[in-house]
């Protein structure tokens, strides 16, 4: 919608047009961008998406829809078109409920919560005064200090709001700078929220806290990592998934259109890196954060499919050695040599996008890879080296490919998952001649590598494309204005 | 006889005191009793800067002569229903000339002050 509204803007008068069930999503996002009554075209979804498949059998389905097309083009702006009323303001003031007992206000506070679709459909723990008050002892950082700015519909995200937020969740006091952080890497200027918040794909997130906070809060990092029954690792990630509902303004079916739900929906993948067994100092010292710092770092991930969390082996049942499971790392993250074949400019095909991607080594596999002498700077330099594919080896297909991303990338104009920054173009022209190696990885830092779980454990793989609307669907922040732990001041 | 009136008195003044503290706690149902709690709690949601509205542009009288920009994002099929929509456009307006263009789903401010320099009304379509 904000593409067409650009062109409304610079004068173009056109039409938008889309799928029924899109429909009350795209007059939403309208809203948003301060033209709510550009014209929508909608096509039957039932008739559209099977169809698409040949022209033959989408023909008639164009051929029905062009009077409406044309019309759209022509038919002159109505009074009420083209003098759209100003939007108001929400009112965002304090809620009453009023009841008999505690029990049944209770009972009607998550009534009108989950009504209003201010929650994620599990019941909620009201957020009085006293308690936000409580929350925000957790924290020095002052409470009306804005975060940023929550896609889709850019609410304003305060320390308050997120406090509000993770009472709601039923997250305690300490974990509030925890959130914060979280919150402070999904809402940088360089992160990609806005895809994961409204795409079809049905994307989740990863919440790793690495440092001595994790410990001190109690989060889990062993066995049943990704579980339930960690309050720490559950209402962290679940206030999280508050924050994002009520600041961002999203439901599901409304705006967010997850087609199958995402996955982990209440908690998201919340975990924390298990130092007490990892050989390596935690993962944000490879960001340039010190050792002794807390740090949240947050990605999105693939929830389904080809890009859902993948083990790499492990576990009690299957014998497995260091080796073998770093050569089926090698031999999955290689499979995106996939992509050069599939590329083709101005085609959204997901098997033409090069990954990121997130290994979460389980301890014994850490403990083994530094006997076996790596770092984590060079476990993930050997990856991308080892899955580097010899250009003489590139068949037509994949040559035509790879030439193409390049030139793509050099022209621009495309989404941002479909090309190479700028720095890693000179990387993948130097490929291009032999002697040269293609990497699959678009560049060494994006491979991400943990340490998590207990003994004995799996390593798991996370994958996701590295970005759309925005460079980046990874972030590291700092952990700070502590005030309950030691850790995170 | 003074006393005893008194003592009447005050047993009368107590009884429907007694009474009327009772009914107040009898269950007789919702609609009976005043409720009792009210939960104040603090609204969770983000506060959002409605922005300026504005109007579409004008629209175009007809078609005949202009360009038409078609912009695509895309994804797999979708050229399929567009070849259609094209072929279609020409066979109503020959003089109409049809430009294909491919991008984003935003088309973003540089590609859209380009398209908009080269067309007279467009047609843009992402696919859902």
């Amino acid at each position: 919608m904000s593409g067409t509204i650009r062109l409304e803007k610079l004068g173009k008068p056109g039409i938008f047009v889309i799928t029924a069930n899109f429909a009350h999503d795209a007059r939403s996002a309208a809203r948003d961008h301060g033209m709510p009554t550009v014209r929508l075209i909608t096509v039957p979804d039932a008739e559209y998406y099977e169809n698409r498949i040949s022209a033959e059998k989408v023909r008639p389905v164009a051929e029905k829809a062009m009077d409406t097309i044309i019309d759209g083009l022509i038919r002159p702006l109505t009074p009420e078109e083209a003098k759209p009323k100003a939007m108001a303001k929400e009112i965002l003031a304090p809620v009453e409920v009023t009841a008999d007992d505690d029990a049944l206000a209770l009972e009607k506070f998550n009534d009108l919560f989950l009504g209003n679709r201010w929650g994620d459909g599990l019941p909620l723990i009201p957020p009085t005064p006293e308690r936000v008050r409580r929350m925000l002892t957790g924290t020095s950082r002052p409470p009306h200090e804005v975060i940023g700015t929550v896609a889709p519909k850019n609410g304003i995200a305060t320390v308050e709001k997120i406090a509000i937020n993770a009472v709601m969740a039923g997250a305690k006091p300490e974990y509030l700078p925890v959130i914060i952080a979280a919150m402070e890497g999904l809402l940088d200027k360089e992160y990609d929220l806005m895809h994961p918040q409204i795409s079809t794909g049905s994307f989740t997130f990863l919440i790793a806290v690495t440092g001595p906070i994790a410990k001190e809060i109690g989060m889990n990092s062993g066995i049943g990592l990704l579980g339930h029954g960690w309050r720490a690792n559950n209402t962290i990630g679940r206030a999280v998934r508050l924050c994002l509902i009520n600041l961002g303004h999203t439901w599901p079916a409304v705006n967010d259109m997850a087609l199958d739900g995402r996955a982990v929906p209440h908690t998201f993948y919340t975990f924390a890196e298990n130092q007490d067994y990892s050989p390596w100092k935690p993962y944000h010292v490879v960001q340039g954060y010190k050792p002794e710092d807390s740090c949240v770092t947050v990605s999105t991930v693939g929830s389904y499919g080809r890009g859902a969390l993948t083990a790499y082996g492990g576990g009690a049942v299957q014998a497995w050695t260091t080796e073998s499971i770093l050569g089926n790392i090698v031999k999955d993250i290689g499979g995106d040599r996939r992509a050069f074949a599939h590329y083709k400019r101005g085609v959204a095909d997901y098997d033409s996008v090069l990954r990121k991607h997130i290994i979460v080594l389980h301890p014994e596999m850490a403990m083994g890879l530094k006997r076996l002498g790596y770092t984590r700077e060079s476990l993930r330099q050997y990856i991308y080296e080892t899955t580097r594919v010899p250009y003489e080896q590139l068949d037509q297909q994949e040559l035509r490919g790879v030439r193409e991303f390049v030139d793509a990338s050099i022209a621009g104009g495309i989404r941002l998952a479909f090309m190479l920054p700028q720095d890693r173009i000179p990387v993948f022209q130097e490929a291009l001649k032999p002697g040269g190696k293609v990497p699959v990885v678009v560049s060494p830092e994006d491979i991400i590598i943990l340490v998590a779980g207990g003994i004995p454990g799996n390593t798991l793989g996370a994958k996701f494309q590295r970005a759309l609307y925005t460079w980046s669907s990874h972030k590291t922040k700092l952990i700070r204005g502590a005030t309950l732990t030691q850790a995170g001041r | 006889m003074e006393m005893k009136r008194r003592w009447i008195w005050s047993l009368t003044v107590t009884g429907v005191f007694v009474v009327v503290l009772l009914i107040g706690h009898l269950p007789f149902g919702e609609g009976w009793a005043e409720a009792s709690v009210t939960l104040k709690v603090l609204n969770p949601r983000g506060e959002i800067e409605p922005p300026q509205t504005l109007a579409p542009a004008p629209r175009v009288t007809d078609l005949a002569g202009k360009k038409i920009g078609i912009y695509w994002n895309g994804k797999q099929g979708g050229p399929n229903f567009w070849n259609a929509v094209e072929e279609l456009l020409k066979k109503r307006f020959p003089t109409a000339t049809i430009l294909r263009r491919y991008g984003p789903a935003d088309i973003g401010a540089a590609s859209a002050t380009k398209l908009a320099k080269e067309v007279d009304t467009f047609i843009y379509g992402v696919g859902d």
